[in-house]
């Protein structure tokens, strides 16, 4: 399989492959955070992502089965995709911490641009406000491993 | 969504994500095509993805498959079971695994937040 940089997540070669993997989740935010259920099976959750401090953030409930799930291994994944029938694919991966005095703002992606159309004001009002309370917390993934796949890159 | 809904959403669609886990127990996944035919539940991935070895070596996996039409529409379904690679019976660019479901979660936005609101 190649890797290579302008054929990866459209940086430029040679650059980081950390960075690079965080400016195409900024690009492409909705994510799928993958992780372990407490009976060992593998799980993916359909999730909006934002980037922010050179980590992939995500905002869920404290009470939630991918707190506990991300808590219990202390690591996860985050799959993000571009569209189309054949979609460039990044995989990252790191350790995980659930962080509970960390705001969400009303931008959703954070340094992102365009998809923060896709969430409703009003959700994003909702989400801060469950912030602010305490009943939603942050999931902030720190990228150590990243890979890039796509069909052209097999040819 | 209902077990008639689920079947409906899985019937129509085959964009999925697969997820498996690497010698550490540590999530990893790619995409693939899902079949849902009745009881029989079917997916493939290409044949040199990286998760193909993953999927050998532990056969546990979920494959998730959502829509998002826009925010109030989001609906999705996660399908965990074992997978059982098909043997090949020619050169192929695709790995296909039946799938033994053991659960099927699911979600609809349009039901949990209820109605979109009327645009502006």
């Amino acid at each position: 399989m190649r890797h290579g940089g302008l054929a990866r997540g459209g940086g430029q070669v040679g650059e980081d492959p950390i960075a690079e993997a965080l400016r195409f989740v900024a690009a492409h935010p909705h994510v799928f955070l993958l992780a372990r259920r407490r009976d060992g099976f593998p799980t993916g959750y359909a999730m909006m992502a934002r980037v922010r401090n050179g980590c992939v953030e995500f905002s869920t409930y404290r009470a939630s089965a991918k707190v506990r799930n991300v808590q219990r291994d202390g690591w996860a994944s985050v799959l993000a995709r571009t569209g189309g029938h054949e979609p460039l694919v990044l995989v990252a991966s790191g350790p995980v911490e659930v962080l509970e005095d960390v705001g969400w703002g009303l931008d959703p992606v954070g340094e992102s641009s365009g998809p923060a159309a896709t969430v409703p004001r009003e959700v994003t009002e909702t989400v801060r406000a469950r912030h602010s309370s305490g009943k939603r917390v942050v999931l902030r993934l720190r990228v150590e491993h990243a890979r890039f796949t796509s069909p052209a890159m097999r040819q | 969504m209902t077990t008639p809904e689920i079947e409906a959403f899985l019937g129509a669609r085959r964009d999925c994500v697969v997820v498996s886990l690497d010698g550490l127990g540590r999530p990893d996944g790619t995409v693939g095509s899902l079949v849902r035919d009745g009881r029989r539940t079917s997916f493939d991935v290409a044949a040199d993805d990286p998760l193909v070895a993953l999927l050998d070596r532990d056969q546990r996996t979920c494959c998730v498959v959502e829509e998002f039409p826009s925010y109030y529409e989001i609906k999705g379904v996660m399908v965990h079971g074992i997978a059982t690679r098909r043997p090949v019976g020619r050169a192929s660019d695709r790995a296909t695994y039946d799938l033994e479901v053991s659960s099927v979660v699911s979600f609809d936005f349009g039901k949990l937040l209820g109605p979109a609101p009327p645009r502006a």
